[in-house]
């Protein structure tokens, strides 16, 4: 019979997920080239266009994005056919992204030296089991779908502006009660439905399994079976967003408008996306932790 | 006791002009408008049943040379009356900017019903009722009627008619109905069209002006004196066009309450039991005094004390740039949080509704003081200066728009989308969305050098519902704008008062505004004007390219030949002066003609690479305000890639985060 997690092991799990999570900066550095391949692939199309319009303009020199020359010529600059490509770029990170996640989940059980071989071999092994693995993990993703739009539909009927909706976002309160309650309960449900997807991929590294329903179902209990441990997730990934939002207000405080700007500015961009992957890495790492318990 | 207040205000230095209405909303002196339709209007409303059942007694004068036998009215309300009104057929097909009565169960929808027509010596004209539809041909439709008399109207006589008649409430759906027990009411009486009268707005001969209800146009009417009671139950607090100059309890346990206003065109109102009044008195030297009511819901006393900041603004810029406002009161309604986008942001004579927010910015936040500051603008722009809102919506909103706009540059306004984030979230979003856009630039952001239509033009004959609020509201903005630029700021500010004063309580149109600009600034400034709001053209100026390199190889000193390329888009005849600066520090200016040039280059042969061009710009005094694209108005020699690595650099971002948002689904 398995043993529900003490507080004490779930906190040296989660400890140890950001540890190894951070540590283990080469699969973080898989996802982030993954991430900047898809947002170059993405805007790469419209820079011909803006190095047209904004090339030799000194008009837009030291103006924010958000000042109206500039936003005016690239408002023209779309009209002229500048285009992002989004569609592609987007069906080539979610293959990608499911590729790697059988290499993270080796890496998240064994955390032995790093080896691309090994990270990739592991990934080519594991993406067609993934693959299907992400169709099923879909059914709980569209169950999350569900409490939020039923949780904002029962809102809505109390008389409280929820926060999901235009009324809510433009006279609601991120403090209110039930504001904080809805989050709270989208946030542990995020969390499970997500430590679930998480421990069946582990599942299916460590233990071969070859019916990706079966390491779905199985990720789906050792999620609920275990509600400290779906808490502690969802802290992981309120500590993530903490962090990536910090750092990309930072790089929203920057001063805009010179190449060097833009470069710190790109620096720091990546910065936060590396923070992102680091605790998606840790994410696998904890899902292991938890499988491991006895 | 009654000079204490008088004389603070003097000692103050704050001297207020003498008042044009008592406090029982009657003209003192003479009379501000013709007063061609006056009502005296009586109706009880039944919440339980939505009912509402009225009486009217119009008088009305033909203010023509010619015998009138057929009256023409509204009966707006019949536009949710079903599906196959013009109104609704619209909503569906075009869009609307507020809520659609496409989802309207039988239950939500509104009606009104006349039952009874009488003259004044008792003949009955029912009979004679026949649904028009001057607009279009559609037979379904029910909300412009006549009525046949069996004597004219002679020139200049006056008719008085009583009519009776039954309405539905709808439910609230676009500027009338109900929304859990909050009542806004209006265009909720049969109104009398407008007999247009030679030269009044370019007619030959006399001419009604009665359109059907579209989806996308507000009203047009006539001035008069209203006079109107209003009975309700007791627990519902109510406001309305004008003052209140009574108050009674009936037996029923209903109340009612008496409203007066000379000189208005229309008469809107309110009723709720969730209202909290608050209430203040505007002074500003040398304009009359204004008391200022809101009335919002209870919980939201901070959105009243903004709202009426932002009224008080306006009016003290209105008074100082076009003409004192001269009612007494201002009543400002603010809906229920979610029957704003139905009842919000409209406006009627000395009433208009604006929005509300659980936790305004303070001290000031922008989604209250810019839309309460727009709708007391239209006090001016319609609601005074009464023009013809079904075909020149221009006229009001894009004025309206302009000066309110202004009103708010002087007060120092400024947009940060941050701040329609809920309490809680704004302070760490704004780096985000910081903005440097002006309240001007931002209502243009669709720009054009060949727009669809013109400005000018029936509101339900543009495209869509998106295109009439595009051009009657940004572009009339920066065509205006345009012609500020070519008069200058005093000159232009004159053409905008002398047009106000002069049509202050008439019915100007789109001619008079350009006569008025010949007046002010010629026919060149008239024919400008002209092509602004009833042509398509738009304008993108751009220096294209400047092309610098040696013809022979006589080394850095020798002879370098420059060439730059001026590019005229759209056909608006403005003059393009163009500012060229050399690496050497001197400057010169040419100029593109006005018209019929599509393509410059300006060549230039100087002796030694500091005679190069660095950089060339055309109106150098800043861009007009209809420009397409104002940053290619200037080109330097050299690149500039710190724009382009900047906007890259911000798309590469978002496209990023936006991966790796969709990634952690994955």
């Amino acid at each position: 019979m398995k043993v529900r997690p003490s507080a004490p092991a779930v906190g040296t799990a989660l400890a140890r997920a950001v540890t190894q999570g951070f540590g283990e900066w080469q699969a973080v550095s898989f996802l982030l080239a993954l991430n900047l391949t898809v947002g170059l692939l993405a805007v790469a199309p419209a820079i011909p266009q803006l190095t047209r319009e904004l090339g030799h303009a000194p008009l837009a020199e030291g103006k924010p994005l958000l000042s109206a020359p500039v936003a005016l010529a690239v408002l023209a600059a779309m009209r002229d056919g500048a285009r992002t490509s989004v569609l592609a770029p987007l069906l080539l990170l979610g293959l990608l992204q499911l590729f790697l996640a059988g290499g993270i989940a080796r890496r998240a059980w064994l955390g032995d030296r790093f080896s691309a071989a090994e990270f990739l071999g592991a990934s080519g092994r594991l993406f067609a089991r993934n693959l299907r693995l992400a169709c099923w993990s879909g059914i709980g993703l569209l169950g999350v779908g569900l409490v939020a739009v039923g949780s904002t539909t029962l809102l809505q009927r109390l008389g409280h502006p929820p926060l999901f909706t235009l009324e809510g976002w433009v006279n609601g309160n991120l403090f209110s009660p039930w504001s904080l309650l809805q989050i709270a309960l989208l946030a542990l449900c995020f969390a499970a439905w997500r430590l679930a997807l998480e421990s069946a991929r582990v599942l299916l590294w460590r233990d071969d399994l070859r019916t990706t329903r079966l390491a779905a179902w199985r990720g789906v209990r050792a999620a609920l079976r275990a509600p400290l441990a779906v808490a502690a997730f969802a802290l992981l990934i309120g500590v993530a967003l903490l962090g990536v939002f910090l750092l990309a207000r930072l790089r929203a405080s920057l001063p805009e408008g010179t190449v060097r700007w833009a470069v710190l500015a790109f620096l720091v961009g990546q910065g936060t996306l590396w923070v992102r992957y680091a605790f998606q890495v840790a994410g696998a790492v904890f899902a292991a932790e938890q499988l491991r318990q006895p | 006791m009654l000079l204490a207040p008088a004389v603070l205000l003097v000692v103050l230095g704050v001297t207020p002009a003498p008042p044009r209405f008592d406090d029982q909303g009657r003209a003192l002196g003479a009379p501000l408008s013709e007063r061609t339709a006056s009502y005296v209007l009586e109706a009880r409303l039944d919440p339980a049943a939505r009912r509402l059942e009225g009486r009217a007694l119009l008088t009305w004068t033909n203010r023509s040379e010619v015998p009138q036998r057929v009256l023409w009215f509204h009966a707006y309300w019949n536009a949710f009356r079903d599906a196959k009104s013009t109104f609704a057929r619209e909503q569906a097909w075009g869009g609307t900017p507020r809520e659609s009565v496409a989802g309207f169960r039988e239950a939500d929808r509104g009606w009104t019903e006349l039952t009874s027509a009488r003259l004044a010596d008792g003949t009955e004209l029912l009979s004679t009722l026949r649904w028009e539809h001057p607009d279009d041909a559609n037979a379904d439709d029910r909300t412009v009627f006549t009525l046949t008399l069996p004597t004219a109207v002679a020139p200049h006589g006056t008719l008085t008619l009583e009519l009776r008649w039954e309405a539905r409430v709808p439910r609230l759906a676009s500027r009338s109905g109900v929304f859990r027990g909050f009542y806004f009411l209006g265009q909720w009486f049969p109104k009398i069209g407008v007999l247009e009268v030679p030269p009044q707005r370019g007619v030959r001969s006399p001419t009604w002006n009665c359109h059907q209800a579209h989806a996308s146009t507000e009203y047009y009417a006539d001035f008069g004196n209203y006079d109107v009671t209003l009975t309700l139950p007791r627990s519902m607090t109510v406001g309305a066009t004008g003052v209140r100059t009574g108050r009674t309890e009936n037996a029923d346990g209903t109340v009612s309450h008496r409203f007066h206003q000379d000189d208005v065109i229309d008469f809107a109102w309110t009723a709720w039991d969730g209202f909290l009044e608050v209430q203040r008195r505007f002074r500003a030297a040398g304009l009359p005094e204004v008391q200022l009511v809101a009335l919002v819901p209870r919980s939201d006393r901070a959105s009243a004390e903004q709202l009426l900041d932002a009224t008080a603004v306006m009016l003290e810029y209105g008074g100082r740039h076009w003409f004192p406002y001269p009612y007494p009161q201002v009543t400002v309604v603010a809906p229920p949080v979610g029957a704003g986008a139905s009842a919000g942001g409209m406006e009627y004579p000395t009433l208009f509704t604006g929005d509300v927010r659980a936790h305004p910015l303070e001290p000031r936040d922008m989604v209250l003081w810019d839309v309460a500051m727009h709708e007391a603008g239209h006090f001016w722009w319609q609601g005074m200066v009464a023009s013809n809102e079904f075909e020149e919506a221009w006229l009001d909103e894009g004025i309206d728009t302009w000066g309110s706009g202004r009103a708010a540059e002087s007060a120092r306004l400024r947009w940060n989308l941050a701040n329609l984030a809920p309490v809680g979230l704004r302070a760490a979003l704004g780096p985000f969305f910081h903005s440097e856009i002006s309240e001007e630039d931002a209502r243009m952001l669709v720009r054009s050098t060949r727009f669809q239509t013109p400005v000018a033009l029936p509101g339900w004959q543009f495209p869509d519902a998106a295109s009439t609020g595009r051009s009657t509201y940004g572009r009339a903005v920066a065509s205006l704008g345009t012609l500020e630029q070519v008069l200058g700021e005093e000159r232009f500010a004159r053409l905008v008062r002398t047009y106000a004063e002069r049509f202050a309580f008439r019915h100007p149109g789109t001619d008079d505004f350009l006569a008025v600009t010949a007046e002010v600034g010629g026919a060149g400034a008239r024919s400008l004007a002209e092509r602004l709001f009833r042509g398509t053209a738009g304008i993108d100026d751009a220096v294209r390219s400047i092309h610098c390199g040696q013809e022979s190889g006589e080394g850095l000193d020798g002879p370098w030949r420059c060439d730059v390329d001026v590019e005229r888009r759209g056909d608006l005849p403005l003059p393009c002066p163009v500012a060229i600066r050399f690496d050497d520090g001197t400057e010169l200016t040419e100029q593109v003609p006005a018209e019929g040039v599509t393509w410059q280059r300006f060549t230039y042969r100087r002796a030694g690479a500091a005679g190069r061009v660095r950089e060339a710009r055309v109106h150098p005094g800043g861009p007009v305000p209809l420009d397409a694209d104002p940053v290619n108005d200037a080109r330097s020699r050299e690149a500039t890639p710190g724009p382009v690595a900047m906007v890259a650099g911000w798309f590469l971002h978002a496209a990023q985060l936006v991966a790796s948002a969709v990634g952690a689904l994955l």
